[in-house]
């Protein structure tokens, strides 16, 4: 699914995309996109200072999305992202990668950079 | 043709005797009380003649009368909630708020139906409590295992009735539920897909649970009722101990006046709470972020808690270990002692009421373990696989496995043995109940004075 050009995550930023239950994280690494549902039992986690936590039952998750407490046992699943010929960052739900998979877009880095 | 006008009239001047003589068919009889006894409908669920010791407020509580009356009560005000809900996402939330607020009596209708709701799952709850306490299921395992049938359709009912309204703890209570499906040992894939009706929550899903909630499962409750009562009849009446058979007195009026008492206090009190309180609607469904915190009926925090600790064991586990307990019951303890008192002789009393205890300290030692940073951090560090086991439920679990080993193995009796492990993990659940009332957002502990309110 189509997340968006580089240029509209900003770097040092998490973004949610609502609608489709993702997180598009944007760091001087790269990029990467995992899911915003818990892996316990599937509420949605919200941001919290020190990564993510689920209002459920209190799994708690780091800025990568690995567990650091509570019930969950899996991390976020994270996606593969692709590059689609308009230069746009797609995300491949039926792809997993390891939690921390970043992925660097050439060009992007200066794309978000430029003054909006 | 004259002989039809004839028939026709007398079959006119005959048609009231016909009937009567056709719609009653005993016909009037000769009027005795022994008739008119034998002839009253009440007399195909009571007997002739109770005894008195059965007649006893502390014999039974009244408790699954009570529970048949709510029942009944529940049965009435869901035809009426039927008349204008409609089992549609963007129609359910939408039926509610018209019987809040323009439906006539709409907002009394819901509320009587919710708690009477609520008051069933405790009523059930508690006559299952004074039969185990009783003993009352020896010798009677087909209408036991009726009976946990009924529990299991209560709970069934509460589970389906709460998702209907389709607000945030609807729609978050069935992705959660139906996302545990994961952790049952096999065909979990194949009950979640025939629950949701897809592989999300939907449309589909609400009129699935809808379909539960208003015909399969009241059917199923009302035929286990009717054999529950029967099963009470063929077995007898009340368990009692062999040596208190005592006097008897009639049925009439003893034991009928006493039930309809009992069903009118029990309507009067439903009225008058319903009058009181407001029925809780939350906001609606928003099937991208759910509350915080996001909290069960009071009924299911004590499984929402365990399931905080792992979902495997609190959700899948330890339901399944204290039912089959339970069920298995009346199959092991065939001693004849102790039936139809409360928890048996001095010994026995003394012997629950000592686990009980051992199992509320160890229970409580084991969350304040679990709560303190020193606990947490050392089941965080231990293996996913670990971690499983590494926390209250599991524990609590164990401690009953112990117990039913030890008091077992020691009395040289499986009855003491079961008896005291499904009292320590009935007393778990309670605790476990508590705890998870006081958890606030994200989870997270809180007194009840340190200012999150208790959620119902």
């Amino acid at each position: 699914m189509r997340l968006g050009t580089p240029a509209d995550f900003k770097i040092g930023t998490v973004t949610w995309l609502r609608e489709h239950e993702l997180f598009v994280l944007h760091v001087a690494e790269g990029f990467g996109v995992f899911s915003s549902r818990c892996t316990h039992l599937g509420c949605t986690v919200r941001r919290t200072e020190s990564g993510f936590a689920c209002p459920c039952h209190g799994a708690e998750y780091d800025a990568l999305g690995r567990v650091t407490q509570g019930p969950a046992r899996a991390p976020l699943p994270w996606h593969e992202i692709e590059v689609g010929p308009d230069g746009a960052l797609w995300a491949r739900r039926d792809h997993t990668v390891d939690a921390g998979t970043l992925v660097t877009v050439a060009g992007a880095r200066a794309a978000a950079e430029e003054p909006s | 043709v004259s002989g039809l006008w004839a028939d026709l009239r007398d079959a006119c001047v005959a048609l009231p005797r016909r009937l009567a003589a056709g719609l009653f068919p005993g016909g009037r009889g000769d009027g005795s009380a022994a008739q008119r006894l034998r002839r009253f409908w009440l007399y195909h669920l009571f007997p002739f003649k109770v005894t008195e010791r059965a007649l006893a407020p502390r014999a039974t509580f009244a408790l699954g009368l009570i529970t048949l009356v709510l029942f009944l009560v529940l049965v009435g005000t869901g035809l009426l909630l039927m008349l204008y809900y409609v089992p549609t996402p963007a129609g359910a939330y939408a039926s509610m708020l018209d019987l809040e607020s323009v439906v006539f009596l709409g907002s009394f209708v819901r509320r009587l139906h919710r708690f009477a709701g609520h008051a069933m799952v405790v009523t059930v709850g508690l006559h299952l409590v004074r039969v185990f306490a009783m003993a009352a299921y020896r010798g009677r395992e087909l209408n036991w295992t009726l009976g946990l049938g009924l529990l299991l359709l209560v709970l069934g009912l509460a589970f389906t009735g709460y998702l209907l309204p389709w607000d945030q703890t609807s729609f978050w209570a069935v992705r959660v539920v139906t996302a545990m499906t994961d952790h049952l040992p096999f065909g979990g894939a194949w009950l979640q897909r025939l629950a949701l009706g897809g592989s999300e929550v939907s449309g589909a899903t609400l009129v699935r649970f809808y379909a539960l909630h208003v015909a399969l499962l009241p059917a199923a409750a009302i035929t286990l009722v009717a054999l529950h009562l029967w099963r009470i009849r063929k077995d007898g009446g009340l368990a009692r101990p062999a040596s208190a058979d005592g006097p008897t007195v009639p049925a009439w009026p003893h034991l009928t006046l006493r039930v309809g008492v009992v069903a009118l206090l029990v309507v009067c009190a439903m009225l008058l709470l319903a009058s009181l309180v407001a029925a809780p609607l939350g906001p609606p469904a928003d099937v991208l972020r759910p509350s915080n915190p996001e909290k069960a009926p009071w009924y299911f925090l004590g499984i929402q808690e365990m399931v905080s600790y792992s979902a495997r064991v609190g959700g899948v586990l330890f339901p399944l270990v204290l039912g089959l307990g339970l069920w298995l019951l009346p199959f092991v303890d065939r001693e004849e002692a102790g039936v139809g008192a409360w928890f048996g002789q001095r010994a026995e009393r003394l012997r629950m009421a000592g686990v009980a205890l051992v199992g509320l300290v160890a229970g409580v030692a084991l969350v304040v373990w679990y709560l303190e940073p020193a606990g947490a951090a050392w089941v965080a560090a231990q293996s996913p696989a670990l971690q499983e086991l590494t926390n209250p439920a599991a524990a609590m679990l164990g401690l009953g496995g112990l117990l039913l080993g030890f008091f077992g193995w020691r009395g040289g009796s499986v009855r003491a043995g079961l008896r005291t492990a499904l009292l320590v993990w009935l007393v778990a659940l309670v605790l476990f109940t508590l705890v998870g009332l006081c958890r606030g957002p994200d989870w997270v502990f809180f007194w009840p004075w340190e200012g999150w309110p208790l959620a119902f």
